[in-house]
């Protein structure tokens, strides 16, 4: 990560057009520059990209199952990821983080706690 | 104690509950159920602001600006002067461009709605603002100890604008409205039992109130609020003067008449000729230029209008001068309080001095099986302190038990008590006469016969050839 740039760059991915609007309007005014995908070849397109990501958070409801290998090319990058679910699910929870997540949320979840939880994994 | 400045409410029979009005530059609170008529004491609330020209807000948190103004205007309110802030989720919301669920709704709403609030109070300046429905504000806070923060601060920051503020909540399954209870300097609350609505206050700082609760109206141009009776705060200058009743014979038995200020009940089985006697004393008081009023629980005013011609004595020229006023009263749309209240217009705007109540079955099927008891005495009362003269028809069973004269526990409120009863004489029935009681003077204690034909009402001599045990007259 470099210096000069201790924020980065958050990949927001999200079926839904206004919860990526409210995440990005949270991240821009904590410092972070964001970009955006609300579908999975986009959510891909963006990975082609050369800058590399300081972490990148997937809510899942809506996608299919095509969403796991994009998921794991986050892990081969050794990139930090934090998805979200609907409801708590074991099974999703457990498919999750065998498909490279770090973290498994169940939204809504508090705007404090999300800024909180991505500073930590992006420092570490 | 200084006299402050009292603000109407804009319903002239709340005023009279919060003696004299709201006290300027606090926060009332409105409860009830959904339909109970908050909104509409609102905007009365922000229509007497506006005749007073002052500026107005109405701040909607659960209903759009377009339906309020429709249904506010179709009731006569002013509308166009009024400021409205609407705050009620636009209708894309629900076509689900806006819809999200990655936060709360409390976290993404509550920042833009306080910041509407603010600007709207700090741009209009208003002397009254009206919020509906404050328990709204929950939704917008996480737990119920930043809901009570949030809220404390809300309602200081209208209060320091200086403006008389009323805010409403709803009841719902979670009591949110508990803590807007304890913050605001008065609550009203608004109920619907069956057909039947009330207005109650149950907390008015820094003043008195008429407690319990005080019967309600919604009409098309409003709330109507007909506040309990309470008879000592009512009096009238007169002179206890007995009034003759029409029938010579009866007024000497009673040894002069009717006194004004009197409560008489009429009492008697059915048939005996309560109504005729009683609307004959009233039309006899309105020849003599005392405006009477028959209020009719039980029976038509057309038919009582034909028996009295029948007997001779026509009400049409003293109806139709407006001395005598025969109206009907339908028990179950009024309630006592209405009726109550009826009542008084007639008797203060309208100089009413006699009044005849048929009867009191009638009457207390208003009453939705209360007994008419206390309602009674209270009206009773107030009659007597206005030097109101008032009959009572009250019927028996057939057979009579005098310990049980009256059908309810009323003969006390009774100053004189008339008893009509049958006889069987040479093998009909006549109708008998006597007085019972009589409290300003003294009276004959006698029997007699009451013909009533096309000649009139006239008493025959007093019965001496009859016994019987008290309450039942046998032929010898």
């Amino acid at each position: 990560m470099a210096e000069s740039d201790p924020y980065g760059k958050i990949l927001l991915v999200s079926r839904s057009a206004r919860n990526v609007e409210l995440l990005a309007n949270t991240l821009l005014k904590q410092g972070y520059r964001v970009s955006i995908s609300t579908t999975a070849e986009e959510f891909a397109e963006q990975l082609d990209a050369t800058e590399q990501l300081s972490l990148a958070l997937v809510d899942l409801t809506g996608f299919d199952a095509s969403i796991w290998p994009i998921c794991e090319r986050l892990r081969t990058a050794q990139t930090p990821l934090l998805m979200l679910a609907a409801r708590k699910s074991p099974s999703l929870d457990e498919t999750g983080r065998a498909h490279g997540a770090n973290s498994v949320l169940v939204k809504p979840v508090g705007v404090r706690e999300l800024v909180g939880l991505i500073r930590v994994m992006i420092e570490n | 104690m200084q006299a402050e400045e009292r603000l109407t409410v804009g319903v002239p029979g709340v005023d009279e509950i919060l003696h004299g009005g709201l006290i300027g530059g606090r926060t009332y609170l409105i409860r009830g159920e959904p339909g109970t008529g908050k909104t509409i004491l609102g905007m009365h609330f922000l229509q007497a602001g506006l005749d007073a020209g002052e500026t107005v807000l109405m701040v909607s948190l659960s209903e759009a600006e377009r339906g309020l103004r429709e249904n506010a205007a179709r009731m006569g309110f002013d509308v166009e002067a009024m400021q409205f802030l609407d705050l009620t989720p636009s209708s894309d919301f629900f076509a689900g461009e806006q819809s999200y669920d990655i936060f709360s709704a409390a976290e993404v709403e509550r920042e833009p709605i306080t910041s509407r609030i603010v600007e709207a109070v700090e741009r209009v300046q208003p002397r009254r603002i009206y919020v509906d429905a404050i328990t709204q504000l929950r939704y917008l806070t996480a737990d119920n100890l930043e809901f009570r923060r949030h809220l404390f601060s809300f309602l200081s920051f209208l209060t320091e604008q200086n403006a008389t503020i009323l805010v409403s909540s709803d009841y719902g399954l979670e009591d949110f409205d508990i803590y807007v209870q304890f913050m605001c300097d008065g609550i009203l609350e608004l109920r619907r039992e069956a057909a039947y609505r009330s207005v109650i206050v149950h907390k008015f700082r820094g003043s008195g109130f008429e407690e319990g609760r005080h019967a309600a109206r919604i009409a098309n141009d409003g709330l109507h609020v007909f506040p309990r009776l309470v008879p000592e705060m009512h009096s009238r200058e007169f002179v206890p003067d007995p009034l003759p009743t029409g029938v010579p014979e009866l007024d000497e038995i009673l040894h002069g008449g009717l006194e004004r200020g009197t409560v008489t009940i009429v009492t008697g089985p059915v048939g005996a000729g309560k109504t005729t006697l009683s609307v004959s004393f009233a039309r006899e008081a309105a020849r003599r230029g005392v405006r009477s009023v028959v209020y009719l629980f039980e029976e038509s005013a057309a038919s009582v209008r034909h028996r009295s011609r029948q007997v001779g004595i026509p009400l049409e020229d003293l109806i139709a001068d407006g001395m005598l006023s025969l109206v009907p009263v339908e028990p179950l749309r009024m309630s006592a309080d209405e009726f109550a209240a009826e009542v008084r217009g007639r008797v203060e705007a309208g100089d009413v001095e006699v009044l005849v109540l048929d009867g009191i079955a009638g009457y207390a099927l208003s009453l939705r099986g209360d007994t008419p008891v206390p309602q009674l005495h209270a009206l009773t009362r107030y009659l007597g302190n206005m030097g109101v003269t008032t009959l009572i028809v009250s019927e028996t069973d057939w057979l009579i038990d005098v310990a049980k004269v009256t059908s309810a526990d009323i003969s006390y409120l009774a100053d004189n008590i008339i008893l009509l009863r049958y006889l069987e004489r040479e093998g009909s029935l006549r109708k008998v006469i006597s007085v019972l009681k009589k409290r300003a003077s003294s009276f004959e204690s006698t029997l007699r016969e009451m013909l009533m034909d096309k000649n009139g009402i006239r008493l025959g001599p007093p019965l001496t050839d009859v016994e019987g045990v008290i309450g039942e007259p046998q032929r010898i």
